[in-house]
């Protein structure tokens, strides 16, 4: 057979959908497809990348694996590809696609032009998923990409749908791909301040079956720290399901930050104890690129002493406000704080100047307001519930299930109609 | 036997650290304690540790304390305890002949290891012979004969051991009911205190304590209060007041009789304190004013019997100030002077927030006054209370004033509802997430630790 006849027979089988046959020639003609080896870039013009999505997917890998050559034609030859591909064929061979956007990552980063991946990236993950709410390979990149064009609103795209579901990728799905997704999306959404997201984002991640600890459950688990401080006023722990090894070694590794931690809930001064381990440790929160949220927790302690003083008094002199928080500025730095509190909207009070006394007033909830609220939680969570009942049915149709729960039950006691059905047919 | 021994050793560990962590932090000045009293309701090593106790927190009463103790010591083995009650009061009176190295001392103390010894060596040849012999109720015997002789020596670890040995040649119930006692004894020198609750149960599943017809045959009544005793310092040692109070309160004096331990004003006292802690205003009526069996137990100490009932009777002042009167006594007993403070504290926070139920507004003037304490402290107690939710106001810290607060529970249901359901959302997403993640086998570190770590920390 000749290379030519090859090139034929892989773009006839494309256009007839014969795809299992593609793979099982070019596993049998080794000695012929060592001619893409040598070219790989006139190999790919043999294929049109819409049509003969897997001819020209299975040549690039032999580029990917050799060199990538001219970046700006491998950028070229990428955003084409994911505008055009065939879906049904790159999803045959979606690691390699996964891959080459993945070192078009790397490249585009070393190269400082991160923004120039954004359209492909984003086009190739809208065309390749199989709903908004499945999770592949190339979220990591984008968001990744993001982060180095430091622009984060374009992640939100991606990150404001819960991801419920992975996209089939082979026998197990990338962790690093999928821890990366969760640290970079809580990283994101820290530098954004929705804090409650990104502890999740980061939990996510935490919770991660383990059985070492990974670099960037390390680094996911310092800013766990430092959000859950920002955003619940302690640290929170982590949930039962998280893995022994996470859950076991991971505090010794990060001892500053559960320092910090200490610091922050002490009874008496958390202020000056927090001084105290922001002063011996700066380096390393400088180090780990942490020291903007570890000053944002330095003034959440202001705020949330006197957050907590507006439940316990109707009216409070400046000077007792100052004393009480342990503002070493006195009444003026007090007054700069609640002018910005007020401002913000996260108290309720006002300020008799010629006196110096606030008066705090009730948090008022607005009735039509809190309605609404209540209707978009509903629609979330019907939302859910029909994800829930669609994996339901899916498992009960599952033949490994149901041979289970036959075996066990022998036959008898099945509540669920649709086994029944199954069993029947 | 092994484990015993570990046991045994662990458990001496711990009551050292504990006592070094409450010894000498404080002084007590004027106390109303009559240590002929004390020298007589106690006995054994009960009566030296609390005698010790005094010496080294009430420098009133501190030589005289010894005096007694050493009279006490003298009678028994505990060569430690003597050393250690001759160095206070070498330390007391700077007095030669009262030092533990004075020859006097040093001869009592040779005689006292030589005798000792023998009668070591007569018990174990006794319990060998039985052994030999397998008379199973002389052997038990043997043990707790040998058990009794080591606690007179203060070695609490071979006692224990003894007498868990006994275990194995019990043939009655009131074998167990001894055995276990002899146990609860020396764990409560030890202050193992979850011994004492595990052997109270073993005691308690015979069914001493709840069965009636067992409970009415005067001896078995004698044990049970003891038991109860136990139990109840168990769980007051353990700053479970509540249950603390619940046990002692079942006691009745008649058959309390317990010199090896505790003394029946204790049961009054430590039962009182935990009960003014813990119940609220009709349980602190029924179960310990109007109580007939706890009457009794509550006029051995008149003033905390007035405490509790100004308490019920909401004069605080008065409360608080009875309380006081008796603070020094209550610390200068072993086992309630870590649980001092904090029992009377815990007082004071109720009485605070009983205080303010009845009202809608308090002006804090006044009610600084009857908590005889200063606006600003009173300001931080109430302060703590409000952010616990005991007390449901807001202060006006301009014109002092404490003003209760309504709040809106149709609001606060809308808040309750919307937080839940966001956290019911989050999980759910994250359930159906996981389910998948397992499906997709996603899991880290299939490599080897060193090499994953590596990898992926090369490239962040």
């Amino acid at each position: 057979m000749s290379f030519d006849k090859l090139v034929n027979d892989v773009r006839s089988m494309c256009e007839q959908g014969k795809y299992r046959h593609v793979l099982e020639l070019f596993d049998r003609s080794k000695e012929l497809t060592l001619r893409f080896r040598e070219n790989p870039d006139a190999a790919m013009k043999q294929f049109n990348p819409s049509k003969h999505t897997m001819g020209y997917l299975l040549a690039l890998k032999f580029k990917l694996e050799i060199n990538v050559g001219d970046p700006e034609v491998f950028l070229q030859q990428m955003t084409h590809l994911a505008e055009v591909f065939h879906l049904e064929q790159a999803r045959k061979l979606v690691d390699i696609l996964a891959f080459a956007f993945h070192i078009l990552t790397s490249i585009l980063v070393d190269r400082k032009q991160p923004q120039r991946g954004l359209l492909p990236l984003l086009t190739a993950i809208r065309r390749i998923r199989e709903t908004s709410s499945h999770l592949t390979s190339i979220h990591a990149d984008y968001l990744c990409l993001c982060l180095a064009a430091k622009n984060l609103p374009a992640a939100l795209s991606l990150l404001d749908t819960d991801i419920l579901n992975l996209n089939y990728e082979g026998a197990s799905f990338d962790s690093r791909s999928f821890l990366l997704y969760f640290y970079y999306g809580g990283y994101i959404y820290s530098a954004l301040k929705k804090f409650s997201r990104a502890l999740y984002f980061f939990e996510v991640c935490l919770t991660t079956p383990s059985s070492a600890i990974s670099a960037i459950q390390v680094e996911a688990y310092k800013k766990y720290v430092l959000v859950s401080l920002l955003l619940h006023g302690k640290l929170r722990s982590l949930p039962k399901y998280t893995s022994h090894a996470i859950e076991r070694y991971i505090r010794n590794i990060t001892g500053v930050y559960n320092d910090l931690a200490t610091a922050y809930v002490h009874d008496k001064k958390p202020l000056q104890e927090m001084q105290i381990v922001l002063q011996s440790s700066r380096e390393e929160f400088v180090k780990d690129q942490n020291s903007g949220l570890v000053k944002q927790c330095f003034a959440s302690l202001v705020k949330r002493s006197i957050q907590r003083l507006t439940k316990t008094f109707i009216t409070l002199s400046l000077k007792d406000l100052s004393e009480r928080v342990g503002l070493e500025g006195g009444p003026q730095e007090a007054e700069h704080y609640l002018l910005q509190m007020i401002e913000a909207g996260e108290i309720h009070a006002s300020i008799d100047q010629t006196q110096g006394m606030i008066s705090f007033q009730d948090e008022q909830l607005i009735d039509g307001q809190i309605v609404v609220e209540l209707e978009k939680e509903l629609r979330d969570c019907m939302f859910l519930g029909e994800m829930l009942k669609v994996m339901n049915m899916n498992l009960s149709k599952d033949p490994k299930y149901v041979r289970k729960t036959k075996s066990t039950t022998s036959g008898t006691g099945f509540e669920d109609s649709s086994i029944k059905e199954i069993l029947s047919v | 036997m092994a484990v015993f021994k570990s046991q045994g050793a662990s458990l001496h560990v711990e009551s050292a650290t504990k006592d070094t962590k409450e010894l000498d932090d404080y002084t007590v000045e004027n106390t109303s304690l009559d240590l002929d009293a004390i020298s007589q309701s106690y006995s054994g090593l009960m009566k030296i540790k609390r005698l010790i106790h005094i010496a080294k927190h009430c420098p009133m009463l501190a030589l005289d304390a010894t005096h007694y103790a050493v009279e006490e010591v003298k009678s028994t083995f505990n060569i430690a305890a003597f050393q250690d009650i001759c160095n206070i009061r070498h330390h007391l009176t700077k007095d030669p002949k009262d030092s533990s190295t004075c020859p006097e001392a040093i001869s009592w103390i040779e005689d006292r290891k030589r005798q000792s010894s023998l009668i070591l060596e007569t018990l174990d040849k006794d319990l060998k012979s039985f052994r030999s012999h397998s008379i199973k109720e002389s052997i038990r015997r043997g043990y707790d004969d040998l058990g009794d002789h080591y606690l007179k020596c203060g070695d609490l670890t071979n006692a224990f051991k003894c007498y868990s040995r006994a275990k194995d040649y019990c043939l009655s119930d009131k074998h167990f009911y001894g055995l276990y006692l002899n146990i609860i004894v020396v764990s409560v020198f030890v202050g193992n205190w979850s011994t004492v609750i595990n052997y109270y149960n073993k005691a308690d599943s015979y069914g001493i304590i709840s069965n009636k017809q067992l409970a009415k045959q005067a001896d078995m009544l004698k044990i049970k209060s003891r038991l109860l005793a136990a139990v109840g310092l168990a769980e007051m040692c353990l700053e479970r007041y509540k249950n603390a109070a619940r046990y002692f309160l079942q006691l009745s004096v008649d058959a309390f009789d317990f010199p090896e331990i505790l003394s029946a004003h204790d049961v009054a006292i430590y039962a009182g304190l935990c009960a003014l802690a813990t119940y609220d205003r009709p349980d602190l009526n029924n179960k310990v004013i109007s109580s007939n069996t706890f009457k009794e137990f509550l006029e051995l100490e008149p003033t905390l019997r007035n405490a509790i009932c100004q308490f019920y009777d909401s004069k605080y002042t008065a409360c608080l100030g009875s309380l006081r009167s008796i603070q020094g006594d209550l610390l200068l007993d072993p086992f309630l002077a870590p649980h001092v403070t904090r029992l009377l504290g815990e007082i004071r926070r109720r009485a605070l927030v009983q205080y303010f139920t009845p009202y809608s507004s308090v002006d804090m003037n006044k009610m600084a006054e009857s908590f005889e304490s200063t606006i600003g402290e009173l300001e931080d107690e109430i302060s703590s209370l409000i952010l616990e939710g005991k007390i449901q106001g807001r202060i006006d810290a301009n014109a002092k004033i404490l003003y209760s607060r309504s709040v809106d529970p149709r609001m606060l249901s809308f808040k309750h509802v919307l937080e839940a359901g966001r956290a019911y959302n989050q999980q759910t997403a994250y359930l159906l997430l996981r389910a998948n993640m397992m499906k997709q086998k996603v899991s880290v570190g299939h490599a080897q630790f060193g090499t994953a770590y590596e990898q992926e920390a090369e490239y962040l």
